[in-house]
C-alpha cells in the first residue's frame, strides 16, 4: 500500500503520477517555505528543491516543522533529512543565498516557483527572473493577520520599509491555513493550469478570490 | 615469462583510473579511508587531516585522498542499510563525534553479536547524553544511524537530571530497566565531582587501581577530559554572565547548547566552536547575532526587552 494511499483515493492515480514528476522549486524554508515543502512531499509530490541560507532558531520552532535539537543548524539541511526519513523523498535542498547573479542557476528546470522569502529584495529577484524566464511563480506571504497566496503575473512585491526580521506577529493558525491554501492552489495548477490567487484573514476565517484593483 | 611492458601499462592505468576514482566512506577524526580501486585495496589519509564525518573523496595519489564533497543523507542512508542496526543509549563522547552507549536491550545484543557490553559509536551528529539512538554495526565499528524516534524522551530527561544532581545511590523512577541503570553509571562515574568524591573517600584504593588501569581505559580516560575542558570553556564563559550550562552538544562546527539565566528561564542557542560567538541566540537580534559572544548573550537575553533591534 502506498504511503500516499488516502491522497491517491481523492486526489486519483494519474493525478497522483503527475504530482510526483512535477518539479516544485520553493523559495525560503522558514514559516510557509518548511510547511509548504512538507505538505507537498506528504501529498505526493516527488521533485522538490528548497532554498533558504537561514539556521534553526529557538523562536522559529513554534511555527515551523524544526525541534529543539536542531537550533543552529542550516533549516534546508534538516528539513530535507527529516523528510527523507519520514517519506522516503529525497528534497534537493540547497544551504544558499538566492541572489540576481545566481537566480538562474537555482531556479532552472522548474515547473513552478513558490516564493516565500521574508524580505523584498529577495521576493523582487525571484519575480523578475520567473518573468522574463516565463517561469509560473506563486508568491506566498503573510502580515499581521493576513496571508496572500498570488500569482506572479498580478504580484506587487512589498515595500522595503516593511521587512522588519524580528518584530512581527505571527500567528501559527494563519501560517497552516495559508499553506494548506497554497498547497491546493499549486496542485490545481498542476491539474489544469489554472492560476487561482486568494487573500486569507484569520480573523473572520475568510479564504477570498484575489481582486486585482 | 611475463611482458614487462604490459605490466607496467597496467599499473599506469590503474594509477590514472585511482585519480579519476571519486569514492565514499565514513572517516574518524585521526582516522583513514579505504576503498578498492581496479580490485587493489588502497589506505588513504584524509586530506584535511582532521576532517571527521561522512565524506566523498578522490585520492590524490596511492597515500591521500581529499574530501571533495559533503554526501546527502540519502547517500548515507543507503550506505547504512547494509549494515546490522542496534538500539543504544548514548553515555558520554569519547572524543569528537565518537560515543560510548549501552545497548538499550542487552538481551537483544547478545542475540545478534553474541556479547553484551558497552559499544564505542562513532560520528555521532545528533543526540545527547542519554539519548536512545540506532546505530549499525559494519562488523568491526559501530556507525551512527539516526536518533531513534520510538524511545521515550522523559527518561533521558529523568537521567539527566539524576546526573545533574549527582544521585549516584539506588536512582528509581517508573519503567527503568537495568540498562538504563548501567548507562547512568557509566555516565556518572565520568563526572567531575562523582571523580572527586570517590577520590576523597578511597584515594589508597584508587591508587592501587590506577596502576592496574587497562589500556582501554586509559583511551576512554584521555579523550574524556578534553570533553572536560570543552564544557568547562562553556560553563565558565555562561557563569561569567550570569547563566548556568546544562548540556552541550557537539554539532560538528559549533556547540548546541542548553542553558539557563539567572532566573531559570531555559534557552537553546548555537555556538562557534572557535570564539564562542553566538550563531543562533534563541532571541532576534535582527543578523547581528555573531556580534555577541556567549558571555555577552546571558546579558543580552535578561535585557532583551530593553534592547531596539
Amino acid at each position: 500500500m502506498s504511503i500516499f494511499f488516502h491522497e491517491q483515493l481523492h486526489r486519483t492515480p494519474a493525478l497522483m503520477a503527475q504530482l510526483r514528476d512535477f518539479p516544485v522549486t520553493i523559495c525560503g524554508a522558514g514559516a510557509l517555505g518548511a510547511n509548504i515543502t512538507e505538505n507537498l512531499a506528504r501529498s505526493g509530490f516527488g521533485k522538490l528543491v528548497t532554498i533558504d541560507r537561514d539556521r534553526i532558531e529557538e523562536r522559529n520552532l513554534s511555527t515551523q516543522p524544526y525541534y529543539r535539537s536542531d537550533v543552529g543548524a542550516y533549516k534546508v539541511k534538516i528539513l530535507t533529512n527529516t523528510i527523507y526519513r519520514a517519506l522516503g523523498v529525497a528534497v534537493d535542498g540547497r544551504s544558499k543565498e538566492l541572489t540576481s547573479a545566481n537566480v538562474a542557476q537555482l531556479l532552472a528546470g522548474s515547473g513552478i516557483v513558490i516564493d516565500t522569502f521574508d524580505n523584498s529584495t529577495s521576493r523582487q529577484v525571484v519575480k523578475d527572473y520567473c518573468t522574463n524566464a516565463n517561469i509560473p511563480c506563486l508568491h506566498v506571504g503573510l502580515a499581521s493577520d493576513y496571508a496572500e497566496v498570488i500569482w506572479n503575473e498580478i504580484y506587487r512585491v512589498p515595500s522595503p520599509a516593511n521587512d522588519d526580521v524580528c518584530d512581527y506577529p505571527l500567528a501559527r493558525n494563519l501560517v497552516m491555513l495559508t499553506v494548506a491554501v497554497a498547497c491546493e492552489v499549486i496542485v490545481t495548477f498542476v491539474v489544469s493550469g489554472n492560476k487561482e490567487s486568494f487573500t486569507v484573514t484569520l480573523g473572520d476565517f475568510a479564504v477570498k478570490p484575489f481582486d486585482n484593483f | 615469462m611475463a611482458d614487462i611492458r604490459k605490466l607496467i601499462n597496467e599499473i599506469a592505468a590503474q594509477e590514472v583510473q585511482l585519480r579519476d576514482t571519486e569514492f565514499f566512506a565514513p572517516c574518524v577524526r585521526g582516522g583513514k579511508v579505504r576503498s578498492r580501486v581496479a580490485n587493489i585495496i588502497y589506505t588513504f589519509s584524509p586530506q584535511p587531516q582532521d576532517f571527521e564525518g561522512w565524506g566523498i573523496f578522490q585520492p590524490v595519489n596511492e597515500k591521500t585522498a581529499e574530501m571533495v564533497e559533503e554526501p546527502s543523507l540519502v547517500q548515507v542512508a543507503e550506505y547504512l542499510k547494509l549494515l546490522k542496526p542496534l538500539r543504544l543509549r548514548l553515555a558520554y563522547v569519547l572524543q569528537g563525534q565518537t560515543w560510548l552507549a549501552y545497548p538499550v536491550n542487552e538481551s537483544d545484543m547478545q542475540q545478534r553479536l553474541g556479547v553484551a557490553k558497552p559499544a564505542i559509536v562513532h560520528l555521532v551528529t545528533e543526540g545527547g547524553v542519554f539519548e536512545p539512538i540506532i546505530a549499525r554495526w559494519d562488523g568491526g565499528v559501530w556507525w551512527f544511524d539516526e536518533v531513534d524516534r520510538r524511545g521515550d524522551p522523559l527518561v533521558g530527561e529523568q537521567l539527566r537530571s539524576h546526573l545533574r544532581s549527582l544521585s549516584d545511590q539506588n536512582i528509581r523512577f517508573a519503567g527503568m530497566t537495568p540498562e538504563m541503570r548501567t548507562v547512568y553509571d557509566l555516565a556518572l562515574q565520568q563526572t567531575e565531582e562523582y571523580q572527586r568524591r570517590r577520590q576523597q573517600q578511597q584515594s589508597m584504593e584508587r591508587q592501587r587501581r590506577t596502576r592496574q588501569t587497562t589500556k582501554q581505559a586509559r583511551r576512554v580516560e584521555r579523550p574524556r577530559r578534553k570533553a572536560d575542558g570543552d564544557e568547562g570553556r562553556l560553563q565558565e564563559a555562561l557563569r561569567m554572565g550570569g547563566g548556568d550550562l546544562r548540556e552541550f552538544r557537539d554539532r560538528g562546527d559549533y556547540w548546541q547548547i542548553e542553558w539557563t539565566t539567572s532566573n531559570g528561564e531555559w534557552h537553546t542557542s548555537a555556538i562557534d566552536k572557535k570564539e564562542l560567538t553566538v550563531i543562533s541566540s534563541g532571541i532576534c537580534l535582527s543578523g547581528r547575532d555573531r556580534d555577541f559572544d556567549l558571555q555577552s548573550l546571558v546579558g543580552v537575553i535578561e535585557a532583551r526587552d530593553n534592547w531596539d533591534f
